[in-house]
Formats: C-alpha cells, structure tokens, sequence
C-alpha cells in the first residue's frame, strides 16, 4: 500500500468517514488502517482464536461501515459507532452458529467471585508483567482471556483494543458503569494471575 | 502492524497498566493482506458507483447464499402450486354426473292409447307406449338398454291391482298412479336402492361405470316420472294440473323444459 498523506493521518476518524461519505476514497484507506488491527483481534479473541471466523466478522463489519458510508452523521465518536457495529455482529455471529445469546454467557457467579477479590486485586505486584514477553507468556495470556466469560471478555476487548472508555463500554452494552468496572477487574484479575503462574 | 493511534488507549479507573501492556504485547495479529485488499477495494468500487449500498464481493462460502435466502418463498410457490393441481384434478360433480337430456315422444292422440300404468317389469323391451330416453354424457362406451312401459293392452302384466283396458283407465287415474311411482321413487332414492324402471320407460347407459352412474341414476326415474305424469294431465286435458306439474318439475329440475316430450315444447313455452 502507497503512504497515505500526513493530511490524511492528522484528520479524526469522524472527519475522514465523513470525506469517504463525500467521496474520498483514500480516506476510507487510513480509517481503516487505524481501526483494522483493533477490530480483527476483537473478532479473533471473542472467536477463540479461529482466523476464518475473524475474518468472515472482519469483513462484514467494514462492508457494513461502507456500505453505511452515505448514512453515517458524526454525532458520536466513530470508533464508539464502529464497535457497536462490531459487537452486534459478534452477536449475530453468536446466535446463528450457537444459539446462544451474549446474555447468558454472563457468569454472575463468578462476576460475584470477582467482587470479592477486587481488593486483593489492588495489591497485586505487576513486576513480571513490565519486562518483554516471550512466545509461552503470549499463548498464556491470549488462553487466559479466552476462559474469561464473554462480557468480562468483551469488556476488556473493547477497552483494551477498541479504546473505549468505561462509560462508552457502558453505553455499547446497555450496562452501567459500575457493571462494566467489574467485569473489567475480573478480566485483569484472571490475566494478571495467568501471568503471575508463569514466575 | 498496528499504527500508533491503534495502541492510543485511555485510562480509566481500575486499569491494570501492567496488564494492558502485556497484553498489547501478546496481541498484535493483524488481518490477512488478502482480506484487505478485498475491503478497500470494495471500498473503492462504492466510491466508483457512487452508490451507498453495500458493495458487492464474491461469495463466500460461510455466508448465506441467495438460494437459502429465496428457501422459504419457493417451498411456499411450491405448495401453492401442487394445492393448485390437486384442486384441478378432483373430478366435479358436473363432470361426473353431466346433465340428462330426456327425449320423450308425443303421445298418442287416440283416446284408446291413454296412459296406462306402467308395468314393474324390468325386461328390456321397446314398447309403442310413451318412452323416456335418458342420454348420459359420459364419454365411457356403454350399451344402451331401453326400458319400456307395457302398454295397456299388452295384457294384465302390470302391477297387482291394475287393470289395463281403455274403459277402465281414464288419464287422470293414470297421472295420479304416475304421482304414486313417483312418491315412491323417492322413497326408494332415499333408502340410497336403485329403483330402476319402476314402471316409466326410460332408457339410459346402464353399463356405463358405476361413480359416472351413481349420481344421475337417482334423477332418472324422476325426470322421467315428471314427464309423464305432466304429459297425462296435458292430455287429459287438465291444462292447469299440468301446468303446476310443470312448475314443479322446473322447481327440481332446471332443465325441465328440455326432458318433456316435443309435443309438449310448445304449450310449456307458454307455461310461466
């Protein structure tokens, strides 16, 4: 691919939707380069690992952001627009494949389990966690979020890679703020430990 | 790789910085150069087409194809059509049982030849006396038989109690003894038994298959039972019973008019 024009890149991602909506087409090409990585690994962690399936919900997902491109109104952040088309999608995906709903993936339970070590979780010594990691620490992280159920997981994946704040994770997931803070100290918590066993 | 506005994340209260980090360094996957190239250039070709809607790409397998979209409308054409071909093939009652033309000649004008009262025999014979000739429609081959009344002076072998002889039957005991056969055709229709040739002369496809035979056999003896008894009152010269006959007779039958002999024809355009 050509380098994009600096122009290009010091434009936000509302600015450059609304240029691909007028017509620009190499607008679209440095949104996407912006946003491509965060939404393939979002689709790829919720699909346990399995590329066909992340790029099948890759694809559909920025068909469906161009498609959208002469509807799209930059009254909110885009990448906040972007991952609710993402995470309904992974919806959709979930329903047809499984039969299941994001609903009933929510472990209250272990969510309770993980209120309860919230302070525990304060403490916690990160020393291992700032040196480089090697190939086993990786593989040990990516299987720890894959055991984490599906709305800690999901709302790690898009503070993590979508860079969405609590209260936008909050708005994509029709949950208050206060539910997404838990399910995202469960979510550190059970990395953290999968980290911690590897010492 | 991922740009650095990919990695750009805000923090937020209970963030595990350490972990984050981590786990930035753990997941840098990026998607396929193929799976790109299709997106901008689906991109590109929406530009091109200045069209909003979605792009089209090739097919891939693990979408829904246009023919399971299209599924439930062409099972749904395909049971309206077979229902469509069911209900044209079910044989109608018309089909079956087409209408009866029955032919009856005009009766004899000397007062010797009045009308006697027909004789239960079933013996196939054809008789100088009235006849009644029932035509089916029906395309199957069959032999017609001809079933005659016995005339008058044919002998006493007619029913018990009757005495044939031209002194002793006027034309109005002969139309009230057709009225009796007629009552008890009826009743016999109604027991569902074929009371063939309960003294009228008719003739009909008797050979013919029973389901086409079934449904006109039951008009049979009423058609012609109606005929004749009009006809005796006609030519007893009871003008008026035999117009209320005949009114009758198109009350039950539409196509009254039609079975009466052609002798008749003319007075019964005049009957209302």
């Amino acid at each position: 691919m050509q380098p994009l024009p600096a122009e290009q890149e010091s434009r936000t991602d509302e600015a450059l939707m609304c240029a691909y909506g007028g017509g620009d087409g190499r607008a679209f090409e440095v949104l996407y380069e912006r946003h491509k990585g965060a939404t393939y690994r979002y689709f790829l962690r919720h699909a346990g690992g399995q590329a066909a399936t992340a790029d099948e919900l890759h694809q559909d997902l920025w068909l469906k952001v161009i498609g959208a491109r002469s509807r799209y109104a930059a009254q909110a952040k885009f990448s906040t627009w972007l991952y609710t088309l993402a995470r309904h999608r992974m919806i959709d995906h979930w329903r047809t494949r499984h039969g299941i709903s994001l609903a009933s993936l929510d472990d209250v339970e272990t969510l309770s389990q993980a209120e309860e070590s919230f302070a525990a979780l304060q403490d916690g010594n990160d020393g291992p966690l700032g040196t480089s990691m090697d190939l086993q620490a990786r593989q040990r992280l990516v299987a720890a979020l894959a055991d984490v159920p599906t709305l800690q997981r999901d709302a790690f994946l898009l503070h993590v890679e979508g860079g969405q704040s609590l209260e936008e994770i909050a708005g994509l997931t029709a949950a208050s703020v206060e539910t997404v803070k838990s399910r995202l100290r469960y979510a550190y918590r059970r990395l953290r430990a999968a980290l911690e066993d590897l010492q | 790789m991922s740009s650095k506005h990919d990695r750009e994340r805000p923090g937020s209260a209970g963030e595990d910085a350490a972990v984050t980090r981590a786990w930035q360094q753990a997941s840098d996957e990026q998607p396929p150069a193929r799976l790109d190239a299709e997106i901008l250039a689906a991109a590109r070709r929406s530009v091109e087409a200045k069209d909003a809607a979605a792009p089209s790409l090739p097919v891939r397998p693990w979408t829904r194809s246009r023919w399971r979209q299209w599924q439930p409308l062409a099972a749904a054409a395909t049971v309206a059509g077979l229902a469509f071909v069911l209900v044209q093939t079910i044989p109608r009652e018309r089909e079956v049982a087409p209408p009866i033309r029955i032919e009856v000649p005009a009766p004899a004008p000397s007062p010797e030849r009045e009308v006697a009262p027909p004789v239960r025999g079933d013996a196939p014979t054809v008789a100088p006396g009235p006849e009644v000739t029932l035509e089916s429609r029906s395309s199957a081959p069959a032999p017609v038989v001809t079933h005659a009344p016995v005339v008058p002076d044919s002998g006493p072998t007619g029913r018990e109690g009757s005495v044939a002889g031209a002194a002793r039957s006027p034309a109005a005991e002969a139309a009230a003894d057709v009225a009796d056969k007629m009552r008890n055709a009826e009743t016999d229709h109604r027991k569902g038994v074929m009371t063939e040739a309960s003294g009228d002369a008719y003739s009909a496809e008797t050979a013919a298959p029973a389901a086409a035979r079934a449904p006109s056999a039951a008009a049979r003896p009423r058609a012609a039972d109606w005929a004749a008894r009009i006809e005796a009152l006609h030519a007893s010269g009871d003008l008026a019973a035999a117009a209320t006959a005949l009114r009758e007779f198109r009350a039950a039958d539409p196509d009254a008019d039609t079975r009466l002999p052609e002798s008749l024809q003319e007075w019964a355009r005049t009957v209302e």
